[in-house]
């Protein structure tokens, strides 16, 4: 169980958390989104008690991080997988940590085959391709066969195969009953990994619920049509209530009008159309629309929607 | 499906701790080889020094014979100035190196209790320097009387000073760890931690033999005097025959390695709270 209460950290006049307050619970995943800059390192620093809160609380399992005497067998993290010493291998890194926290020396062997680094025990780390210091980062994390765990960013550097395995091992992490916390940036990779998500933006708290709760903020969809004539088609579907946007080439994009509908004036007004695709509202949409107020560093200038409260 | 398990809270054991730093510094390629370099090749130093004084002795004056100090030959103070760098950069790689690499980060979320890391470090570090110290310093008496034996006669690891300036390494090396330490634990950035450790072992015993700005002769003598270079060389005179200027007491010298080596500790345990 993770409690995170009135979390506050400025640096100086930048407010990196602002009064964050959720909480994780064991048997799920929860997912922490964001944008970059959002504030989740500084979160999880604070939870493991690498930075000190300006104010606020972070308990894991009701104690304050720095209350633990070892932390391993209470709560495995896995922050930046690069922050390990290159010159060492991963058997020599891992047994160290072992060591601190007083974990037979087997566990070693047993998390390296985990995640699939079996035969790579013996090289230095710093020949590691980065998905393999992500898996070895994950390594690290379960050393301590610990009840909860986080997760910053655990799948960059990871290929197709390697998130798909992450996003299996997270899952069945949660379904032994532990807590797994996990940050990202990208929705989709939340989408069939959490349970629960909580979202920030700007080091303030967006949103905190179910994931099936948050799928349901995705509702607006649209169509894209393709014709030979978007011009004709776009008056006629004006004409019918819908608001109907030629995106260029052949495509036009509609909201407003369902699929069905789309096709059946096309039909009846003798519009020629090559394609008509519905889009549900995604999830990324949602997430992108949520913390569009939020974001600290966008590109260009892009327009700001007004949803997000 | 296995169960999860709440352990209960205990406290990191010291012997642990102590493992995990020992590992960590061994699991390093480099650092079995510097110290062994600098241990062959602090001897072998020795070792021709000794034959210098060997070749020599039989022309050598009377007068000269008299205040012979074999420790002199032993331990060539500018030659132990990079020792004692070597020492100082060896302890603040064993805090900077966690630093530059992120892997403090990793160390403080197996073992929170920051006091606890930081000083099973220390001990690690003084335990392994002063080791070096000691078979060196032992190492360099031996060629050292292997060299003289049946010339230079009335020198054996029994004549007085020759325990002191083993002694005195062994102290010296892990002080000048220490001091490498606390400069690490200050300024964390690798490449100033380095300059900070070169420029107080190699210049500042230079820089105070000099008229120092802002400080009266005596003050500057006394500074002097306690550096951990001086201390240490102070230590290991055997015969001061001839030397000009102000020379610390045994006692000074002693109190001065040890004051180092309190201050250093100190500042690497005060300084842990920082974020990191």
């Amino acid at each position: 169980m993770i409690e995170i209460n009135e979390l506050t950290k400025r640096y100086g006049s930048v407010v990196a958390v602002d009064r964050l307050t959720f909480s994780a619970s064991p048997g799920q995943v929860t997912g922490f989104l964001g944008p970059n800059g959002a504030g989740k390192t500084t979160t999880m620093r604070m939870l493991l008690g690498l930075n000190t809160p300006t104010s606020g609380t972070a308990t894991i399992d009701g104690r304050r991080f720095r209350d633990f005497g070892t932390g391993l067998r209470h709560v495995g993290a896995l922050l930046d997988a690069n922050d390990v010493h290159k010159g060492r291998t991963a058997n020599a890194h891992l047994a160290a940590l072992a060591r601190s926290n007083g974990l037979p020396r087997r566990r070693v062997q047993e998390v390296l085959e985990t995640v699939g680094l079996a035969d790579a025990g013996k090289r230095r780390i710093g020949g590691y391709s980065l998905g393999m210091r992500q898996r070895l980062g994950i390594a690290t994390a379960l050393l301590g066969d610990p009840p909860v765990l986080l997760f910053d960013e655990p799948v960059n550097g990871l290929d197709p195969e390697g998130i798909r395995w992450a996003r299996e091992l997270f899952r069945r992490l949660a379904a032994e009953g532990r807590t797994v916390f996990v940050s990202s940036h990208l929705m989709s990779e939340m989408e069939h990994t959490a349970d629960h998500l909580v979202v920030v933006g700007g080091g303030r708290l967006i949103a905190d619920e179910p994931l099936a709760v948050f799928a349901a903020r995705a509702t607006t969809s649209q169509v894209v049509v393709r014709t030979p004539d978007p011009q004709a088609l776009a008056l006629v579907l004006r004409e019918a209530g819908g608001s109907a946007q030629p995106t260029g080439g052949e495509s036009v994009t509609v909201t407003g009008l369902t699929a069905a509908q789309v096709n059946e004036l096309a039909f009846t007004h003798r519009v020629m159309v090559h394609e008509v695709t519905a889009h549900g509202g995604t999830l990324e949409d949602a997430f992108m629309e949520l913390t569009a107020n939020s974001l600290q560093y966008r590109a260009g200038s892009v327009a700001v929607g007004g949803a997000g409260r | 499906m296995t169960a999860v398990v709440n352990s209960p809270i205990s406290r990191a054991r010291w012997r642990d701790l102590l493992g995990a730093e020992w590992i960590k510094l061994w699991s390093l390629r480099s650092t079995a080889i510097v110290l062994g370099c600098l241990i062959v090749g602090y001897v072998y130093l020795a070792y021709k020094a000794a034959i210098t004084t060997y070749d020599a002795w039989p022309t050598m004056a009377a007068w000269m014979k008299a205040v012979e100090d074999p420790a002199h030959d032993a331990f060539d103070f500018p030659a132990f100035m990079l020792f004692e760098a070597a020492m100082g950069t060896i302890g603040a790689m064993t805090i900077s190196g966690e630093h530059a690499s992120g892997l403090i980060r990793t160390t403080l979320i197996a073992v929170p209790d920051r006091n606890r890391v930081m000083l099973a470090k220390v001990a690690v570090v003084t335990g392994v320097l002063a080791a070096v110290g000691l078979v060196l310093s032992t190492a360099v008496w031996a060629a050292t009387f292997t060299v003289f034996s049946g010339r230079i006669n009335g020198y054996s690891f029994s004549t007085p000073g020759v325990g002191r300036s083993i002694l005195a390494t062994t102290l010296m090396a892990p002080v000048c760890g220490l001091i490498g330490m606390a400069l690490a634990a200050l300024i964390r950035n690798t490449a100033g931690t380095v300059f900070t450790v070169l420029a107080f072992f190699l210049v500042g015993p230079v820089a105070f033999k000099g008229r120092v700005p802002l400080l009266s002769a005596d003050l500057a003598a006394d500074i002097s005097n306690r550096l951990p270079a001086y201390s240490w060389a102070r230590l290991c005179l055997m015969a001061h025959g001839h030397i000009v200027g102000r020379i610390a007491s045994v006692p000074t010298a002693w109190s001065a390695l040890i004051g180092w080596a309190v201050v250093s500790v100190a500042l690497v345990v005060l300084l842990r709270r920082r974020d990191v």
